[in-house]
């Protein structure tokens, strides 16, 4: 038997910003399933506000951001080993497949008293994420062929003329730029049903949008709003949608990785240099630093994080692992109301522009897909020494040996 | 050469130890320029950069604020250079009176490039300036001395230029290494004059390295500084291109370094051998 050298057990044992990782992880799902709960497990709620809704406290069940909650929770109890999540996940799933329209849409708002609002294209988008993961973890046919009707919906929608989706809005006639995070789930659906139709509306979308990027890495049309600053949720939102979409489509995509990487570098130095993110930047980078928005953060560090992945660029996982630790800071751990334990705001402080007065639930979500992702970084890193890590020329390994 | 040595507070060390030091080595130093610990652009410079946690953490350090401080890590920290005051028998404890030793002026200045500090460098009719803290300069204070403003970076460049080099240049397995180097108007970009290894044998923790790290820029800084003098040294031009500019490492990154160092599994290459993947 080999002697068990005393490195080989350090190496395995989790650091203690790590452990803190878990327990956080452990209060957001908690907070994520007790959001299920409020709306008798049909759907999650919005968001949870003592301000907006005095009596409940909780919003009705919001479609969307449930959709995208599925692929979290379904990580969560993988990283947790806690396989009640994925209980909760499916039944989310199945209530996402009863909201869906004849032609294939998915509905935009909240579900109140069981009555949907009209379609939504990047509603539609969302919830495909949480169809598609439902598929792969089940390996039933009604999430993958829904997700197909779905973006099959979504590929007919793009304007002939203009390569975008110009109806179903959130705001009428206007095309924002995070519609990459529409590109994004449609692509998914194509790498496990090949379409050529669906995929060609993806990459047409995604291409318009890149000529949105301007020299400095701005992208106009950035924000939910034309001609205002964009919270960091939505230009978290736009660079996610180039950065996932990029990876799933190879070589092909690498200019849309490119184009993430150089508005995630601005936003990283601004972040370095001014100790945080602010809550929006216009598109002269010029950043409103009186609140964060912490959704934006938490999605941010998902981007660097994959950046991280793709470049072993070890600058890119400490910008993230600053914005998440802020974000840390900011959730609700400790509250007497068990509505609030685990929350995380819409911003840092609570009346920051984004979501004021709320704890939305796509905050926690991100949140918890960060938590987890940095969990996964440190211990690779704990586990290899540095040589190993980055991608050193051969001339280094050659001096090593 | 007539030298001026710049300070970030009071009590820094290595700018005590250099006012010294370079009298001692025959060197003419005519001024020492300190900033004010307490103002508001320095504070609000930290709060923006670390944090109001850190700050006050810092502040503690400092030995300003009562409160409970994480004497292990400050005691590794400052020991190589307490070690290195009692090598050379150097007693001063503030900067005030090493400048008093060695008759040497001292102006208190609230940033570096305000223009009380412009005024007393051009008064001084300054050769070198010898950078031992304060704050980023800017241009028209790197322009004044004859010879140029001189620089210990804590790393190797031009692989590593920035905040924390010396953690960065161990987190990818590259031996520490303190760069010498006149400063320019960029970020650590500035014609390189001399490099010195820092030892990682028997390394204990971070705060030890940051403490050798110290030694090594105050011993590098005395020994270029003779060279200048003897005119036994030419710059050399860096290859921008051939670095990256790093920020203050993630605290969960420096308890992934802790863990390395104890470990000392972590195999190094020399920075020669290191280069960064194209893009």
């Amino acid at each position: 038997m080999e002697p068990i050298h005393k490195s080989d057990t350090l190496k395995a044992r989790p650091t203690a910003f790590q452990d803190n990782l878990v327990s956080c992880a452990e209060a957001a799902a908690r907070w994520l399933a007790r959001s299920i709960e409020a709306c008798d497990g049909s759907g999650s709620a919005g968001f949870y506000s003592r301000f907006y809704h005095p009596f409940k406290g909780w919003y009705w069940s919001y479609p969307e951001t449930t959709g995208y909650i599925i692929p979290t929770l379904l990580n969560y109890a993988v990283f947790a080993s806690q396989p009640e999540y994925t209980d909760i996940a499916i039944k989310q799933a199945d209530w996402i497949l009863s909201l869906q329209f004849d032609n294939g849409a998915l509905p935009g708002g909240v579900v109140i008293r069981g009555h949907r609002a009209g379609p939504s294209i990047f509603n539609t988008g969302q919830m495909i994420l949480g169809l598609v993961a439902a598929a792969d973890y089940t390996y039933q046919e009604k999430y993958l062929s829904s997700a197909f009707r779905a973006a099959s919906w979504l590929a007919n929608q793009v304007d002939e003329l203009e390569g975008i989706w110009k109806n179903c809005a959130y705001v009428p006639g206007f095309s924002p730029a995070y519609y990459t995070r529409v590109c994004w789930p449609m692509l998914e659906v194509c790498s496990r049903k090949t379409d050529d139709k669906i995929k060609a509306a993806a990459v047409r979308v995604l291409e318009v949008i890149l000529g949105w990027q301007q020299e400095n890495g701005a992208i106009k049309n950035w924000g939910f709003q034309p001609d205002r600053p964009a919270f960091t949720h939505t230009i978290a939102y736009t660079l996610e949608g180039f950065i996932e979409s990029g990876c799933l489509l190879g070589p092909e995509g690498n200019r849309f990785i490119q184009a993430t990487i150089k508005t995630a570098d601005v936003l990283r130095r601004r972040m370095e240099y001014r100790g945080r993110l602010g809550g929006a930047y216009d598109l002269q980078f010029k950043g409103r630093y009186w609140y964060t928005c912490l959704t934006g953060n938490c999605q941010m560090a998902l981007v660097w994080m994959k950046i991280y992945n793709i470049l072993s660029d070890a600058r890119y996982i400490s910008a993230a692992l600053k914005a998440l630790q802020h974000v840390m800071q900011c959730q609700r751990i400790r509250s007497f109301n068990p509505n609030l334990r685990g929350a995380v705001a819409g911003s840092s402080p609570l009346w920051g522009r984004y979501m004021t007065f709320r704890y939305p639930n796509w905050a926690a979500k991100f949140y918890l897909d960060a938590v987890m992702s940095a969990h996964k970084i440190l211990q690779q890193l704990l586990e290899k020494n540095p040589c190993e890590l980055w991608s050193h020329p051969d001339t280094i390994k050659a001096s090593m040996q | 050469m007539r030298i001026v040595v710049t300070s970030g507070y009071n009590k820094s060390l290595h700018a005590i130890a250099l006012v010294h030091l370079l009298a001692a080595q025959g060197q003419n130093v005519v001024l020492c320029l300190q900033v004010r610990l307490f103002n508001i652009a320095r504070l609000r410079f930290y709060l923006h950069q670390v944090g109001l946690r850190k700050l006050i953490s810092k502040i503690q350090r400092a030995g300003f604020w009562p409160g409970k401080i994480e004497t292990t890590s400050v005691y590794e920290e400052v020991r190589p250079m307490l070690d290195y005051f009692c090598e050379n028998k150097i007693h001063s404890k503030t900067v005030g009176q090493a400048c008093k030793a060695v008759r040497a002026r001292l102006v208190n200045v609230s940033s570096l490039n305000s223009p009380k500090a412009l005024d007393a460098l051009r008064q001084a009719d300054a050769d070198l300036v010898v950078y031992a803290g304060g704050g980023i300069l800017r241009k028209y204070f790197i322009q004044t001395p004859k010879v140029g403003v001189l620089n210990a970076h804590a790393g190797p460049l031009p692989q590593f230029r920035g905040m924390n080099a010396t953690e960065w240049a161990l987190f990818h397995g590259v031996k520490p290494k303190i760069t010498f180097h006149y400063i320019d108007c960029g970020i650590d970009t500035g014609e390189i004059l001399f490099s010195k290894s820092v030892s990682t044998d028997a390394l204990a923790s971070v705060y030890a390295l940051r403490g050798r790290a110290t030694r090594v820029s105050v011993e590098g800084l005395l020994e270029v500084v003779k060279r200048i003098s003897e005119g036994k040294i030419q710059p050399v031009a860096q290859d921008i291109n051939a670095g990256r500019q790093f920020f203050v490492m993630a605290d969960p990154l420096l308890e992934v370094l802790k863990r390395w160092i104890v470990n000392r599994s972590t195999p190094m290459v020399d920075c020669e051998n290191f280069k960064w993947p194209k893009k």
